[in-house]
């Protein structure tokens, strides 16, 4: 435990030291835009003499923009130099005993300390026990989480909890409280939130939801799969496996069979909104094979529409005669049959 | 007054000694500061260790409580 304890303050102590910052750059730094507005400022007194009320704009938004550098430099050097806190070492073995008595064991291997939860079940979906691993060498990732017995989601053995992947747990509103105990080496509280994010679902946001957990069903075929080969209708919102899912040929959005039409012309499945209906027979067409009718304006498809003997232009059943003349053609045609009337 | 430290890890989180009168108990200490009816929501540990919520706290004792439930993301 006393050695567990000393190579903990060690890790404190010497992650103290990569937080101390050498002052030297920033006092050059702040010299430097100093001197900058120094200069600003006898210029900005010259032009004023001068009247030259344009560079005195100028020299102001100058010397203005140098006060909002300082500052803002000045705050956030101030800020990052905070003191680090370094845990005392009976506190830390106090921490460690604790940590002992919560979890029945605490093993520290390789410079990791680590405990095991009891087995987690979320909504009767077994979930197994989880190692929680604080990693004192390792500067990028202080903390992993690994599943004992994994039972990962479906298509994903990364997720091996609904927030956690690859070993990294989401931690959501744990996220404050878990800084503030590492950072005071409340070692024991940092492993015990960690234990009641563990145990707790956030059913708005996984890397997998429980309800997904074997696998996406599709509406159709009834297959699992997961969460990347699955695709929602764009008519029903229901979920589709890439077998049961159909494209508009048009837009190429993701259709079920229901949701897709078939142009009754050229057999190809359009959605509804690339569709239209032919105003004569009432069948799906898409745009491509959809015509207008010259005279009532229509929409119809290329079988029910009739070429004008006369003009040549396509008509509906309604706008052609049994002769098959437009009403202009027909009206010329009866002009000119008119018996002469000339004497 | 005593002074006890308090630590919450719930949120935000806070930790601060707090002023509280002689034969204060822990179930009182709790309710007054979290809320009465969800001490089963939390684990309540004074100077590290479980105790009966009819506790008295003593000057110096370091109460600390956490959530059972904390959503991740």
């Amino acid at each position: 435990m006393i050695k567990i304890a000393l190579k903990l303050r060690e890790a404190y102590q010497n992650k103290a030291k990569i937080n101390d910052i050498d002052f030297r750059p920033v006092a050059q730094y702040l010299k430097n835009t100093s001197e900058y507005f120094n200069g600003c400022i006898v210029t900005y007194l010259k032009a004023e003499e001068h009247d030259l009320i344009f560079a005195k704009q100028i020299k102001l938004a100058q010397m203005m923009r140098a006060i909002d550098v300082l500052h803002c430099y000045t705050e956030r050097e101030v800020i990052n130099h905070k003191k680090s806190y370094i845990p005392d070492i009976y506190d830390l073995i106090d921490e460690l005993k604790q940590l002992e008595k919560e979890f029945g064991q605490v093993t520290f291997i390789d410079n990791k300390l680590s405990v095991i939860t009891e087995a987690i079940t979320l909504e009767d979906i077994p979930l197994g026990e989880f190692k929680i691993v604080i990693d004192l060498h390792n500067t990028d990732r202080l903390y992993y989480i690994e599943a004992v017995n994994p039972n990962p989601a479906h298509g994903d053995e990364g997720v091996t909890h609904p927030h956690i992947r690859n070993g990294h747990l989401c931690e959501g509103n744990g996220t404050v409280p878990i800084g503030s105990a590492l950072k005071n080496g409340r070692i024991a509280d940092f492993f015990l939130i960690i234990k009641s994010i563990l145990e707790t679902y956030n059913p708005e946001s996984p890397y997998i939801s429980l309800e997904d957990w074997f696998g996406i069903e599709c509406c159709n075929c009834g297959e699992s799969t997961n969460s990347e080969d699955i695709y929602i209708c764009e008519g029903c919102e229901e979920r589709f496996c890439d077998q049961c899912v159909v494209v508009c040929s048009i837009c190429g959005g993701s259709y079920c069979d229901e949701c897709i039409n078939l142009c009754s012309i050229c057999g190809r499945h359009i959605c509804s909104s690339c569709s239209t209906t032919c105003s004569n027979c009432g069948n799906d067409i898409c745009d491509d094979c959809s015509f207008v009718c010259e005279c009532c304006g229509g929409v119809y498809c290329k079988s029910c529409l009739t070429r004008c003997e006369g003009c040549g232009q396509f008509f509906c059943p309604g706008c052609i005669n049994e002769d098959e003349l437009c009403e202009e053609c027909a009206e010329k045609e009866e002009e000119n049959e008119k018996p002469s009337t000339e004497v | 007054m005593l002074k006890v430290l308090y630590i919450n890890n719930n949120g935000g989180g806070f930790a601060d000694y707090k002023d509280i009168n002689e034969g204060t108990t822990v179930k009182a200490f709790f309710e007054y500061n979290v809320g009465a009816g969800s001490a089963h929501d939390y684990l309540i540990r004074v100077n590290r260790e479980p105790v009966v919520d009819t506790y008295i706290l003593q000057d110096g004792d370091r109460v600390t409580v956490t959530p059972t439930k904390i959503e991740g993301a």
